[in-house]
C-alpha cells in the first residue's frame, strides 16, 4: 500500500491539490517566455552589455533614482552608490546559475529514483515512498538552512542543498507519470515485440515524460529562485560583494526609512520573475493535461 | 472505530522511518557544520583546551552515533536535552515558541479564510464577471510575491507610511494584555495570509464552479431555493469542504516551518525565529527539536486530514 505524501515546498507541484484552469493565458505565456529569455541573456552576456559598470562599482552618490543619462544609472543606485541594474544583472546570474543547476540536481535525483519506483513498483517504490517522504516532511527553509551552514555557502553548496530540497517533487511527479505511462498499449506491444526494460524505458516510456516535467521545470524554478532569494535576504546565501536579490531587498529595507526607493528595482525584478515562471509553468501544465486527456 | 485505528496505525508506521532518518540526517549535519558548540559559548579567541574542556563537560565530543543514541534515550523520556547558552530544557523552549508561532500561523489563517471564501462564492456565482476577472490577475501576481517582499511591503505601508503598527517585537498575552499582543501579531499574520488568501481563493474558486454545473445545482435552483441564502452554503459550498480542509493541513506545515522569514523580520519569538539563531550558535539540541516537532506535526496533520476527509463525507471510508 502506498500513503499520499504531502509536501509544503509548493502545493501546486503536490497533484492533491488541483492546478487551476484558468492562467493558460497564450499572451500570458509569450510575456513570461519573453521575459524569462531577456533575462537569460543579460545574465549570459553582461560582460559584454556595452556601458554595463561592474556590479562593485561606485558609480554615484548612494540612493539616486533613475536616470536616463547613462546605462548604469537606468535603475538608480544602491544604498553605497552602485548600480543597481548591473547588480540586478549580475545577481539573475547567480539566481539562475543555482536554480538552473539545482533543478537539473533534482530532475536528475528523480528520474532515476521515479523510473525505477514506478517501472518495477515493489521495493523500489517502498523505497522512493520513503525518501520522498523524508524529504516532504523536512521544513524545507530550517533544513536549508542548516545544510547551507554545514556544506558552507558557496554556489556550489547552495546549488547542491536547493537540489536535494527540490528533489522529492521530481521523484513523486516522475514516478507517477512512469505508472500511468506503463499501462498504455505502447509499453504493452513494446513488451510483446521482446523490448528489454531499458529499450522501453528509455524509448518508450522516458519520450512522454517530457510533457509532464516540462511543465514542472518552470514552477519549479520559480520555486527555487523564491527559496535562494530567502537564503540571501537571511543573509545565508551567495556571500557579498556577490549580488544577490535577496540581499539587495534585504539590504533595502535596512534603509527603507530613509531611502524607501531603492528596494523598488530588485523587488519588481524578482516578482516578475517569479510570476513568469509561474505562467510559463501553468500554460505548458495545461498543455500536458489537454494531451494526456486526448490519449 | 477499529478502522480508524487501523488507518491511525498505519500512517504512524509510515512517519516512524521518516522520524528516525530526518533526526539522524540532523545529527550528521550538525558534524559537518564548521566550529564546536564550545566555540560557539567561549568565543573566537578562547583557548583551545578551554574549548576541548566544554566540548567534553556537555558531550560534544562523543562520535555521532553514540551522541545521537544518547539524544533518542532522552526522547523516549521527553527529554530534548539543555540549549547551548541558556541551559534552558529544549522541551520549555520548543513549547514556548510553538505557541507564539500557532498564534500567529492561527491569526493569518483565520484572516485568509474569511476573505478568500466569501470572494470565492461571489466570484464563482458571478463567472466572468468584472471581481471574477479583477481577482483571478490579482490573486495570480500575489502568488507571486515571496514572503520576504510581502514583509518588507506590509512593514512599509503600515509602520513607515501609515505609522500605525509596531515594526518589530512581540508582547505576549500574559504580560501586555491580548489587545496589546495582538497590535504586535497582526503585522506578521499579515504578511503571512496575503500568500495564503491568494492561494485559498484560486483554488476555492475553482472548486465551486466545478460544483455550479451540477445537475443537483440546477434542480436546486428550479426549486426556487434561496441562491444566497441556502443554495451557496449548502450544495455549493458544502463539496469544497474537502478540499478546504486539503488547503487548511498544507497551510499550517507551510506555516509553522515557512514562517521562517516572516518571523525574523518582524523579530517575534517563534520557531522560525529560534531556528535560525540555532543554527547560527550551532545548537545542535535546539535543531534536533525544532526538526523532531517538526516530523511530528507533519505526521499529525496528514492522519487529521485523512481523517476529516471520512468525516466530513460519507462516501469516503478511511483506510
Amino acid at each position: 500500500m502506498s500513503v499520499p505524501t504531502m509536501s509544503f515546498l509548493s502545493p501546486v507541484l503536490t497533484g492533491k491539490v488541483k492546478r487551476s484552469r484558468r492562467g493558460s493565458n497564450r499572451v500570458l505565456f509569450l510575456i513570461g517566455a519573453t521575459w524569462i529569455t531577456l533575462l537569460v541573456l543579460a545574465a549570459v552576456f553582461a560582460d559584454f552589455i556595452p556601458g554595463l559598470p561592474h556590479y562593485s562599482e561606485k558609480i554615484g552618490t548612494f540612493a539616486q533614482g533613475p536616470d536616463f543619462s547613462s546605462l548604469g544609472t537606468l535603475l538608480g543606485t544602491d544604498g553605497i552608490g552602485r548600480s543597481n541594474l548591473s547588480r540586478i544583472i549580475y545577481g539573475a546570474r547567480i539566481s539562475l546559475t543555482i536554480a538552473v543547476c539545482s533543478t537539473l540536481i533534482g530532475l536528475g535525483v528523480g528520474l532515476v529514483v521515479g523510473l525505477l519506483a514506478g517501472y518495477y513498483r515493489g521495493f523500489a517504490e517502498g523505497v522512493s515512498t520513503i525518501i520522498a517522504n523524508t524529504l516532504a516532511a523536512l521544513p524545507p527553509l530550517i533544513m536549508l538552512l542548516a545544510l547551507v551552514a554545514a556544506i558552507g555557502a558557496s554556489l556550489w553548496g547552495i546549488t547542491l542543498a536547493l537540489g536535494i530540497v527540490i528533489a522529492d517533487t521530481y521523484i513523486r511527479v516522475t514516478k507517477g507519470a512512469v505508472i500511468t505511462s506503463a499501462q498504455r498499449e505502447y509499453v504493452l506491444a513494446a513488451k510483446a515485440l521482446g523490448a528489454t526494460d531499458f529499450r522501453i524505458i528509455v524509448r518508450e516510456i522516458l519520450p512522454n515524460l517530457v510533457p509532464v516535467l516540462a511543465a514542472v521545470v518552470p514552477i519549479s524554478m520559480a520555486v527555487l529562485v523564491v527559496v535562494e532569494g530567502s537564503l540571501s535576504f537571511l543573509g545565508y546565501g551567495i556571500p557579498a560583494p556577490n549580488p544577490s536579490w535577496g540581499g539587495m531587498i534585504a539590504a533595502g529595507a535596512d534603509t527603507i526609512r530613509r531611502f524607501p526607493g531603492v528596494i523598488a528595482a530588485p523587488v519588481i525584478t524578482l516578482f516578475l520573475t517569479v510570476f513568469a515562471f509561474n505562467v510559463v509553468g501553468d500554460y505548458l501544465g495545461n498543455r500536458a493535461d489537454k494531451r494526456a486527456a486526448q490519449i | 472505530m477499529t478502522a480508524v485505528a487501523k488507518a491511525v496505525g498505519i500512517r504512524l508506521a509510515y512517519g516512524i522511518p521518516v522520524f528516525f532518518i530526518v533526526t539522524f540526517a540532523m545529527a550528521l549535519l550538525v558534524e559537518f557544520m564548521p566550529g564546536s558548540p564550545g566555540q560557539a559559548i567561549l568565543g573566537e579567541n578562547a583557548a583551545p583546551d578551554a574549548v576541548a574542556a566544554l566540548n567534553e563537560r556537555y558531550g560534544y565530543n562523543l562520535p555521532p552515533l553514540e551522541r545521537y543514541g544518547n539524544w533518542l534515550a532522552g526522547v523516549a523520556r521527553l527529554d530534548l536535552g539543555t540549549t547551548l547558552f541558556t541551559r534552558e530544557p529544549v522541551v520549555d523552549v520548543l513549547g514556548r515558541r510553538l505557541l507564539v508561532t500557532l498564534e500567529v500561523a492561527g491569526l493569518a489563517l483565520g484572516m485568509a479564510l474569511i476573505v478568500s471564501v466569501p470572494l470565492a462564492l461571489v466570484a464563482a456565482f458571478r463567472q466572468g464577471g468584472w471581481l471574477d476577472r479583477i481577482l483571478n490577475v490579482v490573486s495570480s501576481a500575489m502568488l507571486s510575491v515571496p514572503s520576504f517582499v510581502s514583509v518588507v511591503l506590509v512593514s512599509l505601508i503600515f509602520t513607515v507610511s501609515l505609522k500605525a503598527f509596531p515594526a518589530t517585537g512581540w508582547v505576549p498575552i500574559a504580560s501586555g494584555g491580548l489587545a496589546e499582543n495582538l497590535r504586535f501579531a497582526f503585522l506578521p499574520a499579515l504578511a503571512l495570509a496575503l500568500y495564503e488568501t491568494a492561494f485559498f481563493y484560486r483554488i476555492v474558486r475553482s472548486d465551486l464552479v466545478a460544483t455550479l454545473r451540477e445537475d443537483f445545482v440546477l434542480v436546486a435552483r428550479a426549486k426556487g431555493i434561496p441562491k444566497w441564502r441556502t443554495i451557496a452554503p449548502r450544495h455549493v459550498l458544502r463539496p469544497s469542504l474537502t478540499s478546504l480542509v486539503t488547503l487548511l493541513g498544507l497551510a499550517v506545515g507551510r506555516l509553522l516551518g515557512g514562517a521562517v522569514i516572516v518571523e525574523f523580520f518582524f523579530s517575534i519569538p517563534g520557531l522560525g525565529g529560534e531556528s535560525i539563531a540555532a543554527v547560527g550558535i550551532k545548537d545542535m539540541n535546539m535543531l534536533q527539536g525544532i526538526i523532531a516537532l517538526g516530523v511530528v506535526v507533519y505526521v499529525l496533520i496528514f492522519i487529521l486530514v485523512d481523517l476529516a476527509y471520512a468525516w466530513i463525507d460519507p462516501r469516503v471510508s478511511v483506510r
